[in-house]
C-alpha cells in the first residue's frame, strides 16, 4: 500500500542529541552520503508510520543559519529550497536560551517547525524548571518533551507529526527589529518584489533582513538580479556593523521577554561536568592526561587492530594464491590474483583501523572531551598556523596517514582543514619504519636509533614549516577564531558510535575503496608487462620508467633500482623494502639485503639517508592519495598533494646528498 | 549600572563576573560571537584558561563557550 | 555517568581522601618501579632487573610507567586540596577512578588482541604468549577504583547521554 508521503528535517544545534534521535526514528533504514559539491555529511532515512512514508533528512547541527559555515548554508538552502513538511528542532532543555536563538532563525525562514525538547532531566536535576504549556502558547509551536527510555515518545512525536501536516495551518512568527531596521528591511523587501524573475521559495524579509545583516551568501544569490545595484545602495548607506549587532540584540532580546516564564533556571551549583574539568582541564595535568589518553587511543587504533589486520592479510594472500593456482591463463591468474585481490587486499586491511579510529573518535566527540583536546591544544597548533582541531589528525597520523586524513573531517572551516588534510603525509606513518630500520640498521650501526628518531623529527617539522608555506600562499589567511563550545561531559551512547563506524568505515571502502583499486591494478600493470618479462624486474614498464626518471634522481644519489622501489613505493611506503628484496636478488632475508645494499648498490650512509628523507616526504601512498581526493573532493588538491610531497621530497634529499657531499662525506 | 570604567574581557581573572557592554570583533568572528550569545548586556564569567593558557572558557547564558584572547581583547565589558 | 547531576550536599570527605591517598600510592610506587625496569632496560641492557618486579609483574614499559604516575598524580592532587578544605577537591578522586578504569580496559583490549594473534593466527612472535604475559599493574591496581565505582554508584550512576531511547518496535 502505497502511504502518504510527509518529509521531515531534523535540525539544532550541535550536541543536542539530534543524531540520537534521527537513529531512533529511522533505525538502520539510513543512508550516508555527502551534500551535492561540499563534503558535509548528508544522512536522510525513511520511517513508516500509520499510513505515512516519512522521509526524516538530518541537517548538520548548527548554532545559526547564517553564512559562517558550508554547514550552516547546506541546513538553510535545504530548508528553502527543498520546502520539508516539518522541521523538527531538537532543543537541549539545560541550554534553552542560546538554543531558541536558531528557533527564531527557522520562524524567519517561514517553516513549519515541531519543537522536541530534550535532556530535561538534566536541566530538572539542576534545578531548572521549564513550562511546557506556557512555551507551546508563548512560540505557537508545538513542543514534545522527549522521555529516557521510553517507546512513547517516538509515537508521540510521530503522531504530532501527522497532526501538523494534516492541520497546515501556518503560524506567523516575527521579531520586530526596531523602527530604523524595519525600515529599511521594508526598503529593500520592495525593491527586491519588482523583480520578477527572482527565486520566490525565498521569503523577501527573509533575504533583506540577511542582506542588512552582511550575509555574503545571500548577497551572491540575488547578484544576477536587475535590481541589484539598487539593493546594493540601500545597503551601502547603512553601517553594516552596527545593524549587525541590532538585529542579533533583537533576536536575543525577542527570547528574554518569554524566557522567564517558560523556564526559571537555578542558581550556579557545581555540576559533574564542573568537577570532571576541574582536573582534565587543569594547568599541571590537563596536558599530561591528555597526552596519556591520546596514547590510548592510538594503542588501540593500532595494537589492538593488528590481529584484525592480519586476518584481512592472510585470507587476501591466501585468496590470491588459491586463485592464481586455479586459473587459466597465467596473465588472467596473476591480474586477478596480485592485481585485483591484493588491490582489494590493499583496501580492506586499513578497515580494522578506520573502524576503530572512527568509533573512539565518536566516543570522544559523544564524551564531550574532543572539545577539551582541540581546548588544550589550540596555542600550540595556533603558533604553527593551525587550528586547535587539527591535533589529532596529525597525532593519528603517525598511525597511518589515512584514519587521519579522515579524522579531519571533525574541523569545520574549509581551510584549517584543507591545510591539515595536506600537511598530515609528512608525519611519519608506520609503513615508513620499516624503510628506515633497513637503511639506518645498514648503514648507521649503533647510530640506527637516533637516525629514526631524526626522520621523525624531520616529518614533523616540514610538516610545520609546510602549514606555514602554505598559509601565506596558497591556502592564505589565519586560523578561523576558535570560538567552541564546551559541552557538558556525558556518557556517549555506544549505538550512536557503532552506527558513526559503520557508516564512515563504508564510506572509506566505498570512495577510496575504488581509487585505491585503480591504483593498485595500474602498478601491477606496470611490473607485469610487456608480458612475459619478471615481475617488476628492468625490462618491464616500471623498470623502463625507473630508468626514465633516473636522471631526476639522480642529483638525489640514487639509481634506477631505488627508483623502481620508490615507484613500487606507492602502493604502500613498505613495500620500498621488499621491492629493494626482489630487486638486489634477497629476497625477503633482509640480513642477505643488508650485505647486498653494502657490496653492490654502491649506496653511501649518505645515499641513504636521502633516500629515507625522499621516502618519508614524497608523493603519499595510493591509500592516502585516495582518502585525500575522497575527502576533499577534488582533483586539484589531490595532485597538488601529490606534487607538493615530490617537490619538497626532491628538494630535502637534494639539499642532504649535496650538502653532504660538499661536506666531505 | 555601576559607573566602573570598562574594560576588555581578557582582563577577567577566573571566578569574575561581568556584563558585556559593546563587540568590537571584525569579520565573520563577530558574527559567530553574536549568535553564541555575546550581546551587549549579557552577563559573562571566566571559568578558566586553557593549561596553556590560551585560549579561555567563559560561562555565558549558562554554558560554556571558549574563544582565544586575541578575541576577548575586542570585548568589551564591565566588571560586576 | 550521572555527570551533569548536582552535589548539593558536601559531606566530609575523609573516606575518598583515605581512599585517594591508598590508590595514590600505590600508583606512584608500582609507577615508579616500571619507570626504574623500564629506564634500566634501556640504560643497562636487556640482563637488567630490578628486585620484586618479576613477582608484582611490571614491565619495562616507560609509557606504561608514565600511566600509572600520573593516575596517581591525579589522586594524590585531590588529597592535597582536600586537606586544605577544598570540597571540589573530591573531583580528583572522581576523575582518577575513571581514569585507572579507562586505562585498564585499553590494556585488556590490547591484551584481548594478543590473544587472537597467539592462540587464533598462531603468529610466531607471540609463541609462548599466555594470558599471565600481559598482566601488569595497569590491569590489577585497577581493581581497587572498580570496587570504589561499584560502591559509589549513586554518584556515578549512569544517565544516558541524550536521553532519547526510543525504539520503534
Amino acid at each position: 500500500m502505497e502511504g502518504r508521503k510527509i518529509k521531515i528535517a531534523l535540525t539544532g544545534n550541535p550536541n543536542v542529541g539530534k543524531t540520537t534521535l534521527f537513529n531512533a526514528l529511522t533505525g538502520s533504514r539510513q543512508h550516508v552520503g555527502n551534500w551535492p559539491g561540499v563534503t558535509v555529511e548528508k544522512k536522510s532515512g525513511r520511517v513508516s508510520y500509520k499510513d505515512y512514508d516519512i522521509e526524516v533528512i538530518d541537517l548538520p547541527g548548527t548554532y545559526s543559519l547564517t553564512a559562517y559555515s558550508m554547514d550552516e548554508i547546506v541546513a538553510r538552502d535545504f530548508i528553502i529550497e527543498e520546502k520539508p513538511d516539518i522541521v523538527i528542532q531538537v532543543v537541549d532543555a539545560s541550554n534553552l536560551e542560546r538554543n531558541l536563538y536558531l528557533t527564531t532563525q527557522l520562524m524567519e525562514l517561514g517553516s513549519e517547525i515541531l519543537i522536541v525538547l530534550n535532556m530535561c532531566d538534566i536541566a530538572e536535576e539542576r534545578g531548572d524548571r521549564i513550562y511546557i504549556e506556557k512555551m507551546e502558547e508563548l512560540l505557537a509551536t508545538p513542543v514534545i518533551r522527549t522521555v529516557a527510555s521510553q517507546k512513547k515518545g517516538i509515537c508521540d512525536l510521530l503522531d504530532r507529526v501527522i497532526e501538523q501536516k494534516e492541520i497546515q495551518q501556518h503560524h506567523g512568527h516575527e521579531i520586530g527589529y526596531g523602527t530604523e531596521i524595519e525600515d529599511k528591511i521594508l526598503e529593500i523587501e520592495k525593491v527586491l518584489a519588482e523583480d520578477e524573475t527572482r527565486d520566490t521559495r525565498y521569503p523577501l524579509r527573509w533575504i533583506s533582513i540577511r542582506l542588512l545583516e552582511g550575509d555574503s551568501n545571500v548577497r551572491e544569490k540575488i547578484s544576477k538580479s536587475p535590481v541589484y545595484d539598487r539593493v546594493m545602495q540601500i545597503i551601502d548607506s547603512i553601517d553594516q556593523e552596527e545593524y549587525e549587532a541590532e538585529i542579533a540584540d533583537k533576536r536575543y532580546l525577542a527570547i528574554n521577554t518569554v524566557f522567564p516564564q517558560m523556564c526559571t533556571r537555578a542558581n550556579d551549583k557545581l555540576t559533574k561536568s564542573d568537577m570532571i574539568d576541574r582536573v582534565l582541564t587543569n594547568k599541571y595535568l590537563g596536558i599530561p592526561i591528555f597526552l596519556a589518553l591520546m596514547w590510548g587511543a592510538f594503542e588501540l587504533t593500532f595494537a589492538f587492530a593488528t590481529p584484525f589486520m592480519d586476518m584481512i592479510d592472510l585470507a587476501s594472500t591466501w585468496f590470491a594464491e588459491y586463485v592464481s593456482s586455479s586459473l587459466q591463463p597465467a596473465w588472467l591468474a596473476s591480474l586477478v590474483g596480485d592485481g585485483i585481490i591484493g588491490g582489494v587486499g590493499a583496501v580492506l586491511v586499513f578497515v580494522p583501523n578506520i573502524f576503530i579510529l572512527f568509533f573512539l573518535l565518536s566516543l570522544l566527540e559523544g564524551s564531550g572531551y574532543l572539545a577539551r583536546a582541540a581546548f588544550i591544544m589550540d596555542k600550540l597548533m595556533y603558533k604553527i598556523g593551525m587550528h586547535g582541531k587539527s591535533f589529532i589528525p596529525m597525532l593519528m597520523g603517525f598511525g597511518c596517514n589515512v584514519p587521519a586524513i579522515m579524522a579531519a573531517r571533525s574541523i569545520e572551516d574549509e581551510k584549517d582543514r584543507l591545510i591539515t588534510i595536506l600537511v598530515v603525509p609528512f608525519v611519519s606513518c608506520g609503513a615508513r619504519l620499516p624503510i628506515y630500520v633497513l637503511f639506518a640498521g645498514t648503514f648507521f650501526g649503533r647510530q640506527a636509533g637516533t637516525v629514526i628518531f631524526g626522520m621523525y623529527v624531520l616529518g614533523i617539522v616540514i610538516a610545520i614549516i609546510s602549514a606555514k608555506i602554505l598559509r601565506t600562499t596558497v591556502v592564505r589567511g589565519k586560523p578561523a577564531p576558535f570560538i567552541m563550545e564546551l559541552p557538558p561531559y556525558r556518557v556517549p551512547t555506544l549505538k550512536t558510535s557503532f552506527i558513526h563506524m559503520w557508516d564512515n568505515g563504508f564510506m572509506y571502502i566505498k570512495k577510496a575503496g575504488t581509487i585505491i583499486l585503480v591504483g593498485v591494478v595500474v602498478i601491477w600493470a606496470l611490473a607485469s608487462f610487456p608480458w612475459g618479462v619478471q615481475y617488476g624486474s628492468e625490462n618491464s614498464y616500471v623498470g623502463l620508467l625507473g630508468h626514465a626518471v633516473e636522471p631526476l634522481l639522480k642529483p638525489l644519489g640514487f639509481d634506477w633500482k631505488i627508483s623502481v622501489a620508490l615507484i613500487f613505493g606507492l602502493v604502500a611506503k613498505e613495500i620500498v623494502v621488499a621491492s629493494m628484496g626482489v630487486l638486489y636478488g634477497a629476497g625477503d632475508n633482509s640480513n642477505v639485503l643488508s650485505d647486498r645494499l653494502i657490496a653492490d648498490s654502491g649506496m653511501t650512509a649518505l645515499t641513504s639517508l636521502s633516500l629515507m628523507a625522499f621516502s618519508l616526504l614524497y608523493m603519499p601512498c595510493v591509500a592516502t592519495v585516495g582518502v585525500i581526493r575522497k575527502e576533499t573532493g577534488s582533483w586539484k588538491w589531490t595532485l597538488f598533494a601529490i606534487f607538493y610531497g615530490i617537490i619538497v621530497a626532491w628538494i630535502t634529499a637534494f639539499t642532504i646528498y649535496k650538502g653532504g657531499v660538499l661536506l666531505g662525506y | 549600572m555601576s559607573e566602573d570604567h570598562e574594560t576588555t574581557l581578557d582582563t577577567l581573572k577566573p571566578g569574575e563576573k561581568a556584563r558585556i557592554t559593546k563587540v568590537r570583533v571584525k569579520g565573520t568572528a563577530r558574527r559567530k560571537l553574536m549568535d553564541m550569545g555575546m550581546v551587549a548586556g549579557t552577563e559573562i564569567e571566566l571559568v578558566r584558561n586553557a593549561p596553556l593558557g590560551d585560549p579561555m572558557d567563559y560561562n555565558i547564558k549558562g554554558y560554556h563557550l571558549s574563544i582565544r584572547k586575541e578575541e576577548a581583547k575586542q570585548i568589551f565589558i564591565n566588571k560586576l | 555517568m550521572d555527570i551533569n547531576g548536582t552535589v548539593e550536599e558536601k559531606p566530609d570527605t575523609n573516606v575518598p581522601m583515605v581512599f585517594s591517598v591508598i590508590c595514590g600510592s600505590l600508583y606512584i610506587i608500582l609507577g615508579l618501579l616500571q619507570m626504574a625496569s623500564g629506564a634500566g632496560r634501556i640504560l643497562i641492557g636487556t640482563d637488567f632487573s630490578i628486585p620484586l618486579a618479576g613477582i608484582l609483574l611490571v614491565p619495562a614499559d616507560l609509557i606504561g610507567a608514565f600511566v600509572l604516575l600520573l593516575i596517581g598524580t591525579v589522586f594524590i592532587y585531590g588529597v592535597m586540596e582536600m586537606r586544605s578544605g577544598i570540597y571540589e577537591g573530591i573531583s580528583y578522586a572522581y576523575v582518577g577512578i575513571l581514569l585507572a578504569l579507562i586505562f585498564a580496559i585499553i590494556y585488556l583490549l590490547v591484551s584481548t588482541g594478543n590473544m587472537l594473534e597467539a592462540y587464533l593466527l598462531k603468529n610466531v612472535e607471540f609463541a609462548g604468549w599466555t594470558p599471565l604475559s600481559d598482566m601488569r599493574p595497569g590491569i590489577y591496581l585497577a581493581i581497587l577504583p572498580l570496587f570504589a565505582y561499584i560502591k559509589w554508584k549513586d554518584f556515578f550512576e549512569p544517565i544516558s547521554g541524550t536521553n532519547i531511547r526510543m525504539d520503534l518496535k
